[in-house]
Parts: C-alpha cells; structure tokens; sequence
C-alpha cells in the first residue's frame, strides 16, 4: 500500500504560514497590552513570551518553508547544510520558552503578593480617609464647642460685674423706692443671664464625644451581665473567657453594647435549655474581631443572606428591623457583620472592626 | 575506628594517578544533535506543564484570557510529546518507504507495517500546534479587552 505525502506536505506549509501570521499577531496584542500599562509585570511577560512564541515559529516554520523549496528547486543538498542550523536554532527556542515559562512561575508568586498589597493600600487608604473625615468631624464639633464656651465665659464677667455693681447701688440709694425697685429689675435679668451662661456651659462640657477608647472585653461582659436574666430564665449558660490581652477600639459604647445585647438576646432564644452561648474577642487577620456563637435551631441556608434585609420572609420566619439596624451601627464603626449557620448546628455571629480602630493593649 | 580515616585519601590518589590523557575539547558527535533537540522537547513538556498548572492554581484563571492561554500551553504540551514520538518514529523508517513515482514530484509511502501509519499521522503536528498559536492569540486578545475595560472603569471612577 502506498500513500501519497502530498498531504501531509500541504498541511506542513500551510501550517507553518498560519504559525507566522499567527505569532505575529499575538505579538501585535501583547505590544498593545504592553503599551497600555508598561509597568504591569505581566504585560512585559506577554510581550517576552510573544517574542519567544514567534522566535519559535520563524525558525519552526522557515526551516520547513524553506525544505520543501529547496526540494521542489531541486536544491536538496542546500537543506542538507542548512538544515543542522535550522535545527539548533529551532532547539534554542524551546530553551527559551521553557526559561521564560519557568521564570513565569516565580514572578507569577511576586504579582499575585504586589496585587494583595496594592488591595491592602488601597483599603488601607480608604479607611484612612474614613478616619480623617471623622477626625475633622470631632474637631470641628470640640472648636465650636470651645469657641461657646470661651464666649460664655466672656460674657460672664461682664454680667457679673453688672450684678455687683448693682448691688452696690442698692446699698448706696436705699431709701430712693422708684430707683431702687429699678435697680431690683436690673439685678433679676443680670443673675437670669449668669444662670443661663452656667447651664450652658454644664451642657457643653457634658456634650459626647463621637467615639471613645473602649476595651471590648468591658463591653461584653456588660452587655453579658444586661441579658444574665433572660440567660437564666430559658436555661442557657453564656461562656464568655476573657482574651490574654486586651483589645482596645474607637466606639460608641451604648450603641455597641445595643449591638451585643441584641445578638445575644437571638442567640439565647435560638439555644435549648441546658446549652450554651459562646462569645469571644480575638484578633482576626490583624483586626479586632467580636464572636457569638450559639448551638441552636440554626437559621434555614436560603434565609442567611436576607438576614439584614427589613421584613424579609421565607414563609415561615420573617426579619425584622433589629438586624438592618445592627449592621448599621456596625457600619458606622466601619465594621463588618457576617452570619454563618447551619440547621441543627447552630450560628455563629463574627464582628470584625477595622484594624485602625483597634490596639493591642500587653 | 581511625584506621578508616585515610581510605578517601588513598581512594583519591589511586584516582588520580591512574588517569588517561586529558584533552582540553571535548568532541561532539552527530546524534548529539538529536538527543539535545529530544530533551529540549522534554524541557519544554515540563515548562508548558507547569505553566498551565500554575496558570489553573492561581487566581488567573478568573480571567478568561489567560484560561485560553492554560489551554495553549496544555495543546503545546501535547505537541511536543507528539513530535518526540514523531522523531523517534523517523529513525525507524527506512528510506526505502520513500518511493518518488517516475511522473510526480511528491514521494510516497510505502505502507508496510505500524510504523509507518504512526510516521504519516506523527508528520501532521501542526493539528496540535497551530491551536495552540490560535488560544495564545484568542488570549492575549481577552486580555487586551478586559485592561481596556478596567482602563475605562478608572475613568468613570475618577470622573
């Protein structure tokens, strides 16, 4: 039997000028994407594995090109001297796409680091800028509240001096009724205005501040002691073991202790009589972070990702606005709430604060 | 235990004083050709292998581009086992398989066992590689698209 390798010698050279055509387009792309972003790490690697892509076909495809010329110009013995070139060069490349392929791998490790990074910047950043408005908040709030008070107090003196000295008049004209009866009107609206220059000032100086220095561990164990009663009525224990050190963040502490009481207050309702509801402080990813976890009923999987929606329902159990309102007091402290539950195996509530809040306390 | 100590010692001036002529070049004979073109087959084998393995194990393959590109590494892969069989195969074809009819340029094949039949399919590599070239191409053409599209959602943040 014979075959004919017209064929395959057709396939060969239309291969091999696809090859071409192809390699130099990708290395058209690669150009483009390059010239989009030079300084992207894996732009340059496109554009030096396009390189070698096309150093692979020229030497692939010319050298088989070129074979089948020769023979048809019967030239044969002209192959037979080029072709060991051919070859080597040809081998070079596969070197060549292996060491960029294999240097590839490495530098793949380096930008996946420089992009976790450039994320980490760039929250970093953000909540840096949260901060600062807030900051600008709180000081702007304490000049005005400043600039009050000193007016107050220069106020005061003025008023003061006018008392007095209307006292003394008093003295000096006694016996004189219509000045006198005067003087009295005078001396009431002057101790009037002292008395409202020191309740305003009692008022200022009780103004809150927006976030203070509170220690998580004080604020469960207070919002642990506010549901004990509730705890002890349905029979569950709450465990709560104090961390080895001391998480400090900026909060509002009512509203937080709002939150703990809340979550707490679900998770003994979800739990049986004679189990328990864990909750811990611990430093997750460098963030101070705040968890609640209960062994109860657990919550239905197609119900966990509506559960800060307002009156949302699956039919049989229905939200409600204590939820939404949780997650935005959370919010306000730049924080994250995530719930995770299974049926029959309980819930587990994690709150995480952003690491510029929080401080380690040794 | 001490009597050992001076057996390397020993071992190593045996060694030496027993050596042949040195000469400075070594010589490179014919096959070498083939069995350097043969394990750079190899290599290439091992870095396409490991180069969409990576490119799998990664968060790259969120973009399509570079899945595109996992695939031509895999079809180049292919490719290179494809073309090591096919040069070995070459080597265990007579010439005599090679028959030019008295009125035709293009030779035939004598069909005479296996070997043959493997050499004729073996000789149509371009089935593997040409795919390859296209994904890298359909790739790199993703990739370009989605950077154009991240550019143009930079913009739209900074306005």
């Amino acid at each position: 039997m014979y075959w004919s390798l017209c064929p395959i010698w057709l396939l060969d050279v239309s291969g091999s000028l696809i090859m071409i055509i192809m390699s130099f387009l990708c290395l058209g792309v690669a150009r483009e994407i390059y010239h989009r972003d030079p300084e992207d790490a894996l732009s340059a690697y496109l554009i030096w594995f396009s390189i070698a892509i096309l150093a692979f076909s020229l030497s692939r495809s010319l050298g088989h090109i070129i074979k089948h010329v020769l023979y048809f110009a019967d030239l044969e013995y002209w192959w037979k001297r080029l072709s060991p070139f051919s070859g080597s060069i040809n081998t070079m490349t596969f070197v060549v796409i292996g060491a960029i392929t294999l240097f590839f791998n490495r530098m793949e490790i380096i930008i996946h680091r420089m992009a976790r990074d450039k994320e980490k910047i760039k929250k970093t950043s953000g909540e840096l800028l949260v901060l600062n408005r807030d900051m600008e908040d709180i000081v702007s709030e304490r000049t005005r509240a400043e600039m009050a008070l000193r007016i107050a107090h220069e106020v005061r003196n003025p008023v003061t001096i006018i008392g007095g000295l209307v006292r003394r008049l008093q003295k000096e004209m006694s016996g004189e009724k219509k000045e006198e009866k005067k003087l009295e009107n005078v001396l009431t609206q002057a101790q009037k205005l002292e008395r409202l220059i020191s309740r305003f000032e009692h008022l200022v100086s009780e103004k809150k501040k927006y976030f203070t220095r509170e220690n998580m561990n004080d604020l469960i164990e207070e919002a642990g002691e506010l549901v004990l009663g509730d705890a002890e009525a349905k029979g569950v224990e709450i465990v709560y073991t104090p961390p080895e050190t001391q998480l400090i963040i900026q909060a509002e502490a009512r509203l937080i202790k709002v939150v703990l009481v809340h979550l707490l207050r679900n998770a003994i309702e979800a739990s049986d009589s004679g189990s328990s509801v864990e909750a811990a402080v611990l430093m997750h990813d460098n963030s101070p972070a705040l968890t609640i976890r209960d062994t109860g009923k657990g919550i239905p999987t197609e119900m966990v990702p509506h559960l800060f929606e307002p009156f949302y329902t699956n039919g049989e159990i229905k939200t409600g606005l204590g939820l939404p309102y949780i997650r935005q007091i959370i919010k306000e402290h730049r924080g994250t709430i995530s719930i995770e539950s299974q049926m029959g195996q309980g819930t587990l509530v994690t709150i995480r604060f952003p690491s510029l809040f929080g401080e380690l306390v040794p | 235990m001490k009597i050992f100590y001076p057996i390397p010692f020993v071992t190593i001036f045996f060694v030496l004083s027993s050596a042949e002529h040195a000469f400075a070049l070594q010589t490179h004979a014919a096959p070498e050709g083939l069995c350097v073109h043969q394990l750079a087959h190899l290599f290439f084998i091992l870095c396409m292998g490991s180069f969409a393995y990576r490119i799998h194990r990664t968060w790259l393959p969120r973009h399509q581009g570079w899945k595109y590109f996992a695939l031509g590494g895999i079809l180049l892969m292919a490719w290179n086992l494809w073309a090591f069989t096919g040069h070995f195969i070459t080597l265990l074809i007579s010439r005599e398989n090679f028959i030019l009819p008295e009125e035709g340029l293009v030779p035939l094949l004598h069909i005479t066992s296996w070997k043959e039949v493997l050499y004729y399919v073996l000789s149509m590599d371009h089935l593997l590689c040409v795919p390859a070239l296209v994904c890298f191409y359909v790739g790199l053409k993703n990739i370009l698209t989605m950077s154009s599209h991240e550019s143009g959602a930079d913009v739209n943040r900074s306005d």
